[in-house]
């Protein structure tokens, strides 16, 4: 009899416990606790190559920088609370923050409004010096108050082609700011449709519209005119480096920019269409590298709400029903009569 | 008012553990066959339908606030003194300067050490930050208008649009004309709430084509806005004050857009500033003109709701075990 009835009193206690719990729950005490999450500025790349056409979204051509739009606009939402996401673009050779971190929970419809606004019109240059604008992008971050990451959205399309010999240098101190570059593009060179400032389209850009040889390679001032000197005979790069005679079409310089990346010490990540696309890039978002501690609020409700949860179940969970049955709880005299 | 969402939707898949209560019913039943020999006793049947029913309830609140239920961001409609306000902020290199006064003209290492830029950012925060009523988009602009950020009352955002400006030097090209285009067009696409403000601050003009000033002229009466414009004086730049004395001749660009912008037909002021603290007083006089009620819609953040599903759990919970403790009175009674 004594083991039935430590039996039959648990089921009380777990009860007890249960209201304890839930009215904790319901006050809803947090603990704050020093969380990684991501904290940095993402640059988009606003160059005309980035309006090829070269994703599919609904069976339809989508262009590269609306394909990346739509990625970060996913990676934002998925972004847990405490995130705090800035928004840059890069043209001509430099970096221009528009807006500095800011919590994306709380600021959601900010952050998404800014990135809607983000387009070729913005563009205040022609010339896309993608290495020098990442290299500025990084600086800037490293002034930065907190030292944000930098994620940096592109295809690697030099305009002008730089040569593999002379490329910019980065003056910094490579893995001082984190940071990811976020390839975007198909690897089929396309044609680059040409719009004027207003954002109008004029069709698409021409073999002799576009510079073709990076500086170097054109021929250093000599006496005689083009005469080239020795040491610029042969400058071949990787696989898919400056692609002279070519350089009005455009697909994403992957090689490229994994060089890039693996000098500065930065992640790279190919941009895949869709929502697959979307998602690695979310997770690549939450990775620790680009994320820092910050002291953020957990609810303890949903724990304390958890083991109140396991315990009514534990009371009413068939194998705890050996017992007088709730049905004759009700009629105390049957039971004392029993007993 | 927006539907309720979950932010676990999976716990719900819990939920039939709510029905649990009511098993035991079938499963006990023949193991006390003698009860049904009993008279049948209504009101422990009502007595053991209502436990079996808190039970449930239990159950189901406490699961269903662990899916983590929330109201998702809702607007709020608020009533208050402001202004929907534009700022279109020059980005171009000269801002990157510092400042100058009269005295100084031609000493360049007489100027103070704060660029303008600087000087002119931190006064607007200091002026957003009292206006708490205000609607405020930020453009910035060189050879292109950019859109920092929509028109927004949150604070943390506003200050995260004007802080932006502090890394980088400046561009190299402006275009004031594209900027009031941008600063026009960003009011066209919204209903009217309340007075409209573009605030323009630069250090220099413009002569703008013509037909972009008819295109302006239009759009600006179209949109009822005010315009002010904080013309950051520098080194060497002319003024754009009447004092009478001089013709102010239409060849200087700063004169030149000052008169254009006074032709449009809509109220318009200019506060020429060549030191910080004229920039306090033009921002200040800013702040005294633009008091009108403005009706609003705010973003509400989401509101959890998983604390009064706990709180109804609690409080079956507690209902269930005081029966339970009173139960065990009795059995102590016999």
């Amino acid at each position: 009899m004594k083991t039935g009835f430590a039996f039959r009193l648990a089921p009380r206690r777990a009860l007890m416990l249960a209201t304890i719990l839930l009215a904790l729950a319901a006050w809803g005490p947090t603990v704050t606790l020093p969380l990684a999450r991501f904290h940095g500025i993402i640059v988009l790349d606003v160059t005309q190559s980035m309006n090829v056409e070269d994703y599919l979204a609904d069976e339809r051509p989508q262009s590269r920088l609306d394909a990346a739009r739509v990625a970060l606009h996913e990676a934002l939402q998925a972004l847990p609370c405490g995130s705090r996401v800035g928004w840059g673009v890069f043209t001509e050779y430099r970096t221009l923050v528009l807006l500095a971190p800011l919590e994306t929970c709380a600021h959601f419809r900010e952050l998404s409004g800014t990135l809607d606004s983000i387009d070729g019109r913005m563009s205040w240059a022609g010339r896309s010096e993608i290495a020098k604008g990442l290299f500025w992008a990084l600086r800037q971050a490293d002034v930065m108050p907190a030292r944000p990451s930098i994620v940096f959205v592109t295809d690697g399309h030099e305009a002008p082609p730089i040569n593999p010999r002379h490329r910019p240098h980065y003056d910094g101190k490579p893995g001082t700011v984190a940071g990811l570059i976020l390839g975007v593009g198909g690897l089929q060179p396309m044609p680059i449709p040409k719009f004027d400032p207003e954002g109008r389209r004029l069709g698409h850009w021409r073999a002799d519209e576009v510079q073709q040889q990076d500086t170097y390679s054109q021929g250093r001032a000599t006496s005689i005119g083009r005469e080239k000197l020795v040491e610029t005979e042969e400058d071949v790069g990787p696989v898919d480096w400056a692609t002279s005679g070519n350089e009005h079409m455009s697909a994403l310089r992957e090689r490229y920019l994994q060089v890039v990346a693996e000098e500065l010490k930065l992640a790279y990540l190919r941009l895949n269409g869709g929502s697959a696309g979307a998602h690695d890039l979310s997770r690549a978002l939450g990775r620790s590298a680009l994320a820092q501690r910050v002291p953020t609020p957990v609810s303890l409700g949903y724990p304390l709400g958890a083991v109140a949860l396991a315990l009514l179940a534990f009371v009413y969970a068939p194998g705890a029903l050996r017992r007088p049955a709730l049905r004759s709880r009700a009629q105390p005299r049957t039971l004392s009569s029993r007993s | 008012m927006s539907d309720i969402e979950f932010s676990a939707p999976w716990a719900l898949l819990l939920l039939p553990l709510a029905l649990l209560p009511w098993w035991s019913r079938s499963r006990d039943l023949p193991r006390h066959a003698w009860i049904a020999l009993l008279p049948r006793d209504h009101l422990s049947d009502a007595i053991d339908l209502a436990l079996r029913l808190v039970a449930t309830l239990a159950l189901a609140a406490a699961i269903v606030g662990l899916a983590g239920p929330y109201r998702g961001p809702t607007t709020v409609t608020r009533v208050g003194e402001g202004a929907e306000i534009a700022i279109l902020f020059d980005r171009s290199r000269s801002m990157d300067l510092p400042f100058t006064n009269n005295s100084s003209i031609g000493n360049r290492a007489e100027t103070t050490g704060d660029s303008k830029g600087r000087v002119a950012r931190e006064l607007l925060l200091r002026f957003t930050a009292a206006r708490p009523f205000d609607e405020f988009a930020m453009f910035i602009f060189s050879a292109r208008p950019m859109r920092a950020l929509d028109f927004t009352s949150a604070p943390d955002a506003i200050r995260a649009a004007i802080t932006a400006n502090d890394v980088g030097r400046g561009l190299g090209e402006t275009d004031i004309g594209s900027a009031l285009e941008a600063g026009v067009a960003a009011f066209e696409s919204r209903p009217y709430l309340g007075a409209r403000v573009i605030l323009l601050v630069s250090d220099g003009g413009a002569r703008l084509d013509p037909d972009v000033r008819h295109r302006l002229t239009a759009g600006l009466q179209r949109i009822r806005a005010r315009i002010y414009w904080l013309y950051i004086r520098s080194i060497g730049s002319a003024t754009i004050r009447d004092s009478g004395e001089m013709e102010l001749s239409d060849a200087i660009p700063e004169v030149a857009l000052h008169r254009f912008l006074e032709s449009t037909g809509v109220p318009y002021r200019a506060f020429e500033a060549e030191d910080p603290k004229e920039l306090g007083r033009a921002i200040e006089d800013i702040d005294k003109l633009e008091k009108h009620t403005i009706v609003t819609t705010a973003i509400a953040p989401r509101r959890e709701l998983a604390g009064w599903l706990f709180a109804v759990a609690a409080g079956c919970a507690g209902l269930l075990t005081v029966a339970r403790l009173r139960q065990r009175e009795a059995w102590g009674a016999a």
